[in-house]
């Protein structure tokens, strides 16, 4: 096991690196660069010189590239260009972020209310009225994108029934956590439905797959209830391949949350990389990209480890 | 103890009411962008412009009509002298910053000599006129000398010195990061004014927050002890914000749901004919609708582009526009200026815009006879300007004209247009807030470098990067710097007029109209109303009464 | 065998071909015929291929044209209504006065050809390097290849996409003398996000296949290594690969509408869902819900009929997994 950690740790650097390498060029392969901003109608030539100077665009490419990285590993990530002159673009990333992970988390506590809860009725009602109507909700969880979802939640709630918080916006925690958290609800549920879709039919074929095995066929056979065998082997069992499509949720809800955010106008990071790309507020882009990444890649190795833990073939190691 | 529970109760509720009634004093506006910077002198966004408006006065102040006035200005009375070169300013006395100095006539030298200065690149500098020196009389007496007569000077100072800030206030450009020109002041986001309100904090993405100013030295101003201005970038969102009551002022009412907010209860709207110019500029230094460098002097091609640029002022249904994204709530322009002023050249109010049979016969004249032709309108992604491209899209198709609608961020808009000559026309606005007609023709068309449309002459300061381009800016700067200096009303006019005829005959530029301000407020807010104006600005100097939560 | 470094993917990719044997083809057909599932999807799928391919037929009018309100009224209006001039539209009409119906069509049609045209990029694109990286098992290539799509999967599909387009400018590119439309180059950026799942699916299927007793068989009577691989194990490896290509579909329809909703998409007046869903969102308070629900339903459907599709079919391939387990 411990072979197995260190293994994907050393893994995970170069990753990281190349990730990033690969993030700094993305913005410098495109022409028209960061360099003007709107000054009004007076702009002066000698400015954009001093622009360009200033932010390092004159020099070679692997030196801008080992300047940015370093900076990077100091926590610096530049400063944003054009949607905030000289604010540093990770205190841009920080105010938002906690809004995006929280509404990231939300959807993942809603989600898993739902999936795990439908997966098991689903399993146990196996081929019953329940359990078609669970499969039919989640084939629709996951063809309907979020942010159709997320529009027809606010026809219903906004428009229909004229609820304040059925529009979007975002209340600060300390303003209100009552205020915050009902306007988190819409967007939870439209970002949440599709992950929980695929982990509610996950969960019911792990389930199934399980209540297949001799040993429950033998309990059942001894005469314990389900209620005792379900809580115990049955989840436990079953939850293994749902740790595992948390990994790449992760992934989902950061790509998802920035069309959530844009649907319910939340201020957090998804909105801001938008107005990047529209404003052309390169070190954003590459602030947030990088961010996203490493958050993805650390939640990754975390799932990784969790799931060696789980899975007891690789917990005792390989071809011992 | 039963007087002790008593007199504990009535603190308790004592409190309970006075926090209540704290609270209820604070005023909630929403704002549709985050202001890129609070510094008076540099900002050139709107968005800044509404808190600037609060946190600071102004040297000058212009009222509902746009006439130079003394209300809520930092400057007490004027006189002119030396034949409109001279202007002594008296100075309000007893004016306190933030910062607890008091206001003196060194301060607004301060404000004046740090925007003059080239090193600061201040961008209103154009605006402040061709001053000569700046003189202290005394603590509150100022003395402004101009090199050449500058009657405009109360109108343009009324946005060149919107805000001034105490003595050596601007601090240090930061040199480290970002750029000079680009980086902020020590203002940027510490701004400290003489305003009724102080600034607290800026959340970026979320709010800034202003608290009540006590010195302010009008009493009575303001009503209210904090002012909140919150981002909400989507109009729907602010309006359902202005409704249920969370928001009290909102900047501006999208022109689709004015008429269903004004039928609101607790709501109160005003409609305002403003000073948002819709444009479109045209690059006269590349072919369609302009000559590129190897074109100069062909006669020929002048001839074909000028058909061009006329094809399209005919072809272009302004009141369709006005009707479909506006709706109806704009003036169509007859020229640069407003309709009826009467700085507005007569013969242009007689003139017919939107002609497709005129539009048609031009087309042929520059030999696309059948259609054919096929350009790009680049057109800021934000508000309005990409519909109303994509209405002018449609509007040109029946004549077989294709336009290529290109949305793009406003900085990298006038990138492209300024830096380049790789774009063929721009759909874009202007807010004329410099109040004189001569004053717009000079931002707009006189530059021979560094022009909106590319429009320049063959001259010993043109740039490299530019070329000769159709003819007539040589004319025009001409009649301008006549006009600049002719002491007569009359006959200045009669120059703007021709000046006016030249660029708008020979579609330099097309101006379409200029839009309404559509404000709303909650009606807990007395007063709000009485200061609005023109600019489409919001000022909470006006108001009375905040009677809210 | 189960590699430990294989993660949760590529065991649950590979368990899709797990039977391999001569014959699997056939096998599939007959599953998939059976499966109802899968036939419902197929169906919905062909149809909205038919009503893109059609579109230009079935249209009432021009998508790009502009019909004036009746005096007294303003766009955009409500199913059944009808233009200054006459025209009636079926669907509404969206802000500018443009037959919503039409637009519909015609965006169902790019977004069909968009997915297809990137899938099948993509799917050319990792096809070839995971059946390279599978056939050269353990070789420093295989690594640099899985490697890069290691990389590449690190990033979030649409924030990658996303930080492409953003590096690249919405509208025409010009790299030189070549010229980009905007959807050759989303088309692309999309190919380039979801090749490496195919990369890596091919070379688990690849790896498995070469493990069979054919392969080792024909090894034995002599046959090259480069006609192994063509002929027995790629037509074998056929089936999990276009189940996955179908789910794929779904999941590209999803980006690509996706980027056209954040603006990232097609330029106006290019009839697109994804924008109109946009455009729709600020018309919501003045309660025009079919500006919104007909390309949300549009979309809804395409995404539904590919996962149908490639559920029925992954069902078909592996009956075990449709197993019906006795209580």
């Amino acid at each position: 096991m411990g072979t197995y950690i260190l293994k994907r740790l050393l893994l995970a650097v170069p990753t990281l690196v190349v990730a990033s390498m690969v993030i700094f060029l993305l913005i410098h392969i495109a022409p028209g660069g960061p360099v003007r901003v709107m000054l009004g109608p007076m702009q002066d030539e000698v400015l954009v010189a001093k622009l360009r100077h200033q932010l390092g665009l004159d020099l070679p490419l692997y030196q801008q590239y080992l300047r940015w990285a370093g900076k990077a590993l100091h926590g610096d990530l530049g400063i944003s260009v054009t949607i905030q002159r000289g604010a540093s673009v990770m205190s841009l990333i920080v105010q938002r972020l906690s809004v995006t992970l929280e509404v990231a988390f939300l959807s993942i506590v809603v989600a898993l209310l739902i999936a795990v809860s439908t997966g098991i009725l689903s399993a146990l009602r196996q081929n019953r009225l329940p359990d078609h109507i669970a499969r039919v909700i989640a084939l629709l969880g996951v063809s309907i994108p979020n942010f159709f979802l997320g529009i027809m939640l606010i026809l219903l709630f906004g428009v229909y029934f004229l609820k304040p918080w059925g529009a979007g916006g975002f209340v600060p925690l300390r303003e209100s956590i009552g205020g915050n958290l009902i306007r988190m609800l819409l967007p939870a549920i439209a970002l949440g439905t599709a992950y929980s879709a695929i982990v509610m039919r996950m969960m019911r074929s792990a389930m199934l797959d399980v209540m297949g095995q001799d040993y429950v066929r033998t309990a059942r056979a001894m005469g314990i209830g389900w209620a005792s065998i379900v809580r115990k082997d049955i989840i436990k069992n079953a939850l293994i391949p749902v740790v595992t499509v948390m990994g790449n949720a992760i992934g989902y809800l950061l790509g998802g949350s920035i069309v959530t955010e844009t649907v319910f106008r939340l201020p957090g990071v998804g909105n801001l990389i938008i107005t990047g790309v529209f404003r052309r507020d390169f070190p954003v882009i590459q602030g947030i990209v990088l961010t996203i990444v490493v958050v993805r890649i650390v939640v990754n190795l975390i799932v990784d480890l969790l799931y060696s833990y789980l899975d007891p073939r690789i917990r005792y190691g390989r071809g011992e | 103890m039963k007087k002790m529970k008593c007199l504990l109760l009535v603190l308790g509720l004592g409190i309970v009411l006075i926090s209540s009634l704290a609270a209820a004093k604070e005023l909630r506006v929403g704002i549709a962008t985050e202001p890129w910077d609070l510094d008076p002198a540099i900002r050139t966004d709107t968005g800044s412009g509404y808190l600037i408006k609060n946190i600071y006065d102004p040297l000058i102040e212009l009222d509902q009509n746009n006439e130079p006035t003394t209300e809520f200005a930092l400057c007490k009375s004027w006189e002119w002298k030396n034949n409109a070169q001279t202007i002594v300013l008296s100075l309000r006395k007893g004016v306190r910053f933030h910062n607890g100095t008091d206001f003196t006539a060194a301060d607004v030298k301060y404000n004046i000599d740090w925007q003059l200065d080239p090193e600061n690149t201040a961008p209103n500098k154009g605006l402040l006129g061709p001053i000569k020196s700046v003189k202290i009389i005394d603590d509150y007496t100022l003395e402004v000398n101009f090199t050449a007569p500058y009657t405009g000077a109360l109108q343009t100072w009324s946005r060149a010195l919107d805000g001034i800030v105490p003595e050596g206030a601007h601090g240090k450009r930061s040199e480290e990061k970002g750029v000079a020109g680009f980086a902020g002041t020590d203002l940027s986001r510490s701004p400290i004014g003489t305003g009724p309100f102080k600034f607290v904090d800026w959340v970026s993405g979320a709010h800034i927050t202003l608290e009540k100013f006590n010195d302010y030295w009008v009493k009575g101003v303001p009503a209210m002890d904090k002012v909140v201005f919150e981002f909400i970038k989507n109009p729907a969102a602010m309006e359902a914000a202005l409704i249920s009551g969370s928001i009290h002022i909102v900047d501006k009412v999208p022109f689709r749901d004015f008429a269903t907010i004004k039928r609101m209860p607790n709501l109160v709207t005003k409609r305002i004919p403003g000073i948002q110019t819709q444009l479109i500029y045209i690059n006269l230094s590349a072919p369609p609708f302009g000559i590129s460098k190897d074109q100069i002097g062909d006669k020929k091609a002048i001839e074909k582009a000028y058909n061009l640029r006329k094809f399209l002022f005919h072809a272009i249904d302004r009141e369709k526009i006005a009707d479909k994204i506006f709706y109806g709530m704009a003036t169509i322009q007859y020229g640069p200026w407003y309709a009826d002023s009467d700085w507005t050249s007569p013969k242009l109010k007689k003139m017919t815009l939107h002609d497709p049979e005129l539009a048609k016969t031009y087309l042929a004249k520059a030999g696309y006879p059948k259609g054919g032709l096929s350009f790009r309108m680049m057109a800021t992604n934000a508000q309005w300007f990409v519909d109303v491209s994509t209405v002018i899209q449609e509007q040109l198709r029946p004549y077989g004209v294709t336009v290529e609608v290109i949305p793009i961020d406003k900085s990298a808009f006038f990138d492209t247009m300024y830096e380049t000559v790789d774009w063929d026309t721009g759909m874009e606005d202007w807010g004329l807030n410099n109040f004189l007609a001569i004053s717009w023709l000079y931002s707009g068309y006189y530059r021979n470098n560094h022009n909106h449309n590319h429009w320049h002459h063959a001259a010993p300061d043109l740039k490299k990067e530019y070329h000769e381009s159709v003819p007539g800016h040589a004319e025009f700067c001409a009649m301008y710097d006549k006009a600049n200096v002719e002491p007569n009303e009359q006959k200045r006019k009669e120059m703007v007029w021709k000046m006016e005829e030249m660029v708008t005959e020979d579609v330099i530029q097309i101006d379409m109209m200029f839009l309404d301000n559509l404000h709303a407020w909650r009606d807990t807010v007395k007063g709000y109303g009485d200061g609005l104006n023109s600019q489409g600005e919001i000022n909470l100097k006006f108001i009375t009464e905040f009677t809210g939560p | 065998m189960i590699d430990a470094a294989m993660n949760k993917d590529q065991l649950e990719e590979t368990k899709l071909g797990m039977r391999p044997h001569r014959g699997l083809l056939e096998e599939f057909w007959h599953n998939f015929k059976r499966n109802k599932l899968s036939l419902v999807g197929g169906v919905i799928v062909v149809l909205f291929f038919i009503l893109g391919f059609l579109a230009p037929l079935l249209t009432p009018c021009n998508p790009v044209k502009q019909f004036d309100a009746l005096r007294g009224e303003h766009n955009p209006l409500p199913p059944l209504s009808r233009s200054k001039e006459g025209h009636l539209f079926l669907l509404g009409s969206d802000k500018f006065g443009r037959d919503i119906l039409a637009r519909a069509l015609y965006g169902t049609r790019t977004l069909l050809e968009l997915a297809v045209g990137a899938i099948a990029i993509a799917f050319v694109l990792g096809v070839f390097m995971g059946a390279v990286a599978g056939y050269t098992k353990g070789s420093w290539l295989d690594e640099l290849i899985m490697r890069a799509v290691d990389i590449m999967l690190s990033f979030p599909t649409l924030v990658l996409a996303i930080a492409l387009l953003g590096a690249f400018g919405i509208g025409k590119t010009h790299i030189g003398p070549i010229v980009l439309s905007n959807m050759v180059k989303i088309m692309v950026v999309i190919a380039i996000t979801y090749s490496p799942r195919f990369a890596r699916l091919m070379r688990g299927v690849v790896l498995q296949e070469m493990t069979e007793d054919y392969v080792a068989a024909s090894k034995v009577a002599g046959a090259s290594g480069g006609r192994i691989i063509t002929r027995e194990v790629f037509v074998n490896t056929m089936p999990p690969i276009m189940v996955q290509a179908s789910l794929m579909m779904a999941t590209t329809v999803l980006t690509s509408s996706s980027l056209s909703f954040l603006g990232l998409g097609l330029q106006p007046p290019r009839p697109s869902l994804g924008i109109m869903l946009n455009e729709a969102r600020d018309f919501l308070f003045l309660g025009a819900w079919w500006y919104a629900i007909v390309p949300g339903v549009f979309i809804s459907l395409v995404i539904l009929g590919f996962n149908l599709l490639g559920d029925g079919l992954r069902d078909s391939l592996d009956p075990r997994q449709a197993r019906r387990v006795q209580r």
